[in-house]
Parts: C-alpha cells; sequence; structure tokens
C-alpha cells in the first residue's frame, strides 16, 4: 500500500466513502492509515495480547473495507470505526471476556502486555510504574466498564462521543466511566 | 447530582467533577462536601491519580507488518467473493421469495404420495384379490338391477323365485344366451349360475 494520506488526509468522510465505492484504491489506503494506530490500540486494549491485537485489527480493517462504500455520514468516520472495531472485539472477545484473580497474582509485567513489546516495550515510554500497573488492572475490569474508561481516559472521547460509539445515553456513559475508574482505585490500592 | 452533608459522595459524582462535567451549584456543594469529608476526599484524589496514569499510558504504533497482512486479507477476500456472491444470491433466492418454501413443500408432500400409491399398488400385485363372494358366504344377499338375489350353495337364487319350478338353463354365451342378452341386457351383470324369473318363467342362467 502507498501513503495516500498526505495529500487527503482534509478529505471529508464522505468522499472517501464515495470514492471507495467506485474503486479508488487511495481512498481506503488513506483510511487505514488514519486509522490504523487507533484500531490496534483499542483492540489491544480490549484483548490485552498484542497478537491476538494484530489478528483482530487485520479482520476489523477487512470489515472496514468490505462496509466502507455503505458509510452513510451520520456519524463521524471515527465514531463509525470504533463502533465497527468495539463490536467485532465484543463478539471475538465475548462479553464477559475479564480476569477475576487478584492482581498481585499476576505475572511481573503480564500488564505490560497491552502494549506492543515485540516492537517498542511500553516500558520504555511509560513514566511511572503505576501507568504499567494500570494496564494489568484494566484487564480486571468488566468489558462494558473498560470500554467506557479506555474511550474516554486513553482514548480521550468526550462523554457525546462514547455515547454514539456505544449506544447508549450520556448518563449511562458517565455511571460506566465513574464505575470503572473506582474499581481501578480499588484494585491499585489493593495490590501491594 | 448533589451531595447531601451527611452522605458521602458517589463515585459518579466524584468522576464527573474530575472531567468537569458538574454544573456550578454541584461543584460548590461537592468541594464543600470534600472539604470536610476526608474518606470523600481520599477517594477524589485516589480515582484522580487512577486518571492521570491512565492518561499517561502511550499507545504503540501498530506493527510494521500490520498494512501487509490487511492487504493481503482483502486480496483474498476479492478472490473468494465471486464464488461467496454466488453462493449468497443462491441463498438470497430463499429470503426473497418467501412462496419458495411453502412449494418446496408441495413438491415433497406429493412425491411421498406418489410414492406411497406405487407401492401399495405394487403391494397389490403381490397379494392375491378375491373378486366376487366367498364361497362360504352361505346367504349372501345382492342386487342386480330390480332383482334381489340371495346365495344358496353354489346358486344365487331370486327372491320369490323357486329353484324346484326350473323349466330351463340357459348359458349366456350359447346362441340362446346371446340372443337373450339383446332382449334383457341387464342380465350381464347378474351373478351366475342364478335362477331368475323371467316373464314369469323360472330359468336357471349360467
Amino acid at each position: 500500500m502507498v501513503t495516500a494520506a498526505s495529500n487527503l488526509s482534509s478529505t471529508p468522510d464522505l468522499d472517501l466513502a464515495e470514492r471507495h465505492r467506485y474503486g479508488d484504491t487511495e481512498a481506503f489506503e488513506e483510511v487505514y492509515h488514519r486509522f490504523a494506530k487507533m484500531v490496534f490500540n483499542m483492540a489491544l486494549r480490549m484483548a490485552g495480547d498484542a497478537e491476538q491485537a494484530e489478528d483482530l485489527a487485520q479482520e476489523i480493517f477487512l470489515r472496514i473495507y468490505r462496509h466502507l462504500g455503505k458509510f452513510n455520514g451520520r456519524s463521524t468516520l471515527k465514531t463509525w470505526i470504533y463502533r465497527i472495531t468495539l463490536n467485532h472485539c465484543r463478539s471475538k472477545l465475548g462479553r464477559r471476556r475479564f480476569l477475576t484473580r487478584p492482581l498481585a497474582e499476576e505475572n511481573e509485567g503480564e500488564g505490560a502486555e497491552l502494549v506492543d513489546d515485540r516492537r517498542g516495550p511500553e516500558e520504555k515510554t511509560l513514566a511511572h510504574d503505576a501507568a504499567r500497573q494500570l494496564t494489568g488492572a484494566l484487564r480486571h475490569l468488566k468489558p462494558v466498564f473498560r470500554e467506557a474508561v479506555v474511550l474516554r481516559d486513553l482514548e480521550g472521547l468526550t462523554y457525546e462521543e462514547i455515547a454514539e460509539i456505544l449506544d447508549v445515553r450520556i448518563g449511562t456513559v458517565r455511571s460506566r466511566i465513574a464505575r470503572g475508574r473506582d474499581r481501578l482505585r480499588t484494585i491499585l490500592e489493593k495490590s501491594p | 447530582m448533589s451531595v447531601p452533608v451527611s452522605s458521602h459522595a458517589t463515585a459518579e459524582l466524584l468522576s464527573a467533577y474530575l472531567d468537569r462535567e458538574l454544573v456550578q451549584p454541584e461543584v460548590e456543594r461537592l468541594e464543600a462536601h470534600l472539604e470536610e469529608c476526608t474518606e470523600c476526599h481520599g477517594r477524589l484524589e485516589g480515582m484522580r491519580k487512577v486518571v492521570a496514569n491512565l492518561r499517561r499510558i502511550e499507545s504503540p504504533d501498530p506493527p510494521a507488518e500490520l498494512e501487509k497482512a490487511v492487504a493481503r486479507r482483502i486480496a483474498l477476500a476479492h478472490d473468494r467473493e465471486p464464488m461467496l456472491d454466488r453462493f449468497e444470491s443462491a441463498l438470497s433466492v430463499f429470503n426473497r421469495q418467501s412462496t419458495i418454501l411453502p412449494m418446496l413443500g408441495i413438491i415433497i408432500a406429493l412425491g411421498v404420495f406418489i410414492y406411497m400409491f406405487a407401492w401399495a399398488l405394487e403391494r397389490d400385485q403381490h397379494t392375491p384379490v378375491i373378486w366376487g363372494t366367498p364361497p362360504s358366504a352361505e346367504g349372501t344377499e345382492t342386487t342386480s338391477g330390480d332383482r334381489m338375489l340371495q346365495l344358496q350353495g353354489d346358486l344365487w337364487i331370486e327372491d320369490g323365485a323357486d329353484p324346484a319350478a326350473v323349466s330351463r338353463s340357459i348359458e349366456l354365451d350359447s346362441e340362446p344366451g346371446r340372443q337373450l342378452l339383446t332382449d334383457h341386457p341387464e342380465l350381464e351383470q347378474l351373478p351366475r349360475p342364478a335362477v331368475i324369473v323371467l316373464d314369469g318363467e323360472v330359468v336357471e342362467i349360467r
């Protein structure tokens, strides 16, 4: 694939979809380059494993490729792709996929698997051990709380964007974020 | 959302406070509560630390080989698509035309019926069939035209005819018999041998 993002980054979302529909291969390439990091990291946070996240990302981009032509612009392309990503992760990983054993019982650094340690381990860039511990603690959250916390605190989305992606009311988003954060606080306070 | 002074702040309230999602009166009430309640203050600080550390986690770049892997998957999907499309369009016939399934059911039912009919016919050919009345059915009654007949021994006797009064015996296959049939064609249906009253005369028909 040849990067076409540089001169097309300002192309509106609907134009991209239309170009893809009419067979312009550069349109999908631009989508890939704009969203590859976002999709991979979301899959990584949900799966907790870099290798599995890569497989998920491949499948997600295949779905995006197949459906991009049907994108109707009712949401932004970003929220549309987030939704595809989350739905795919949910269907592949299952709704109840979370760890229940205490954080202290996990292997040293297991939480750090949330980052791609094959290419550039997160330890190189994390400023604090607490942040590494958090990536492990995230895996102890129920998926609905993990999704909300990741979208808010790691992806930096607004409550409105999260509500649109998860297709729930803003009150529900607020509640899920709060419960996720509070649960993380409890887990970390209990861990040595 | 408001905070009664006597109770603790909810996680939802603390979380929304950190995200600056509360309106000013709520902020003021919560801050007043936090000054008095060390427990809620501790929870808020714990949550603040969680949020700050979450935001420090950096997002790694996707693996370099991901792009090629995606391209391979798409190429593979393209190769398979014509076959999949044919399969899907074949399946979509069942979705589009709701009459197909009932018709299929009728055809299957008809096939089963024909098979059963043929099977019964085949079975009948191998089963000895007894046409007419079995010899043991002494006293059996039947009708032929207007005549009421009863089986006595091996002879059908018309009601009112006296076997002892038979004046003659006629073979329907003989010349006189065929002549008789031209005047009385209904006699062809008569069970035989029979004793009947024919034009006032008691005759035996064979």
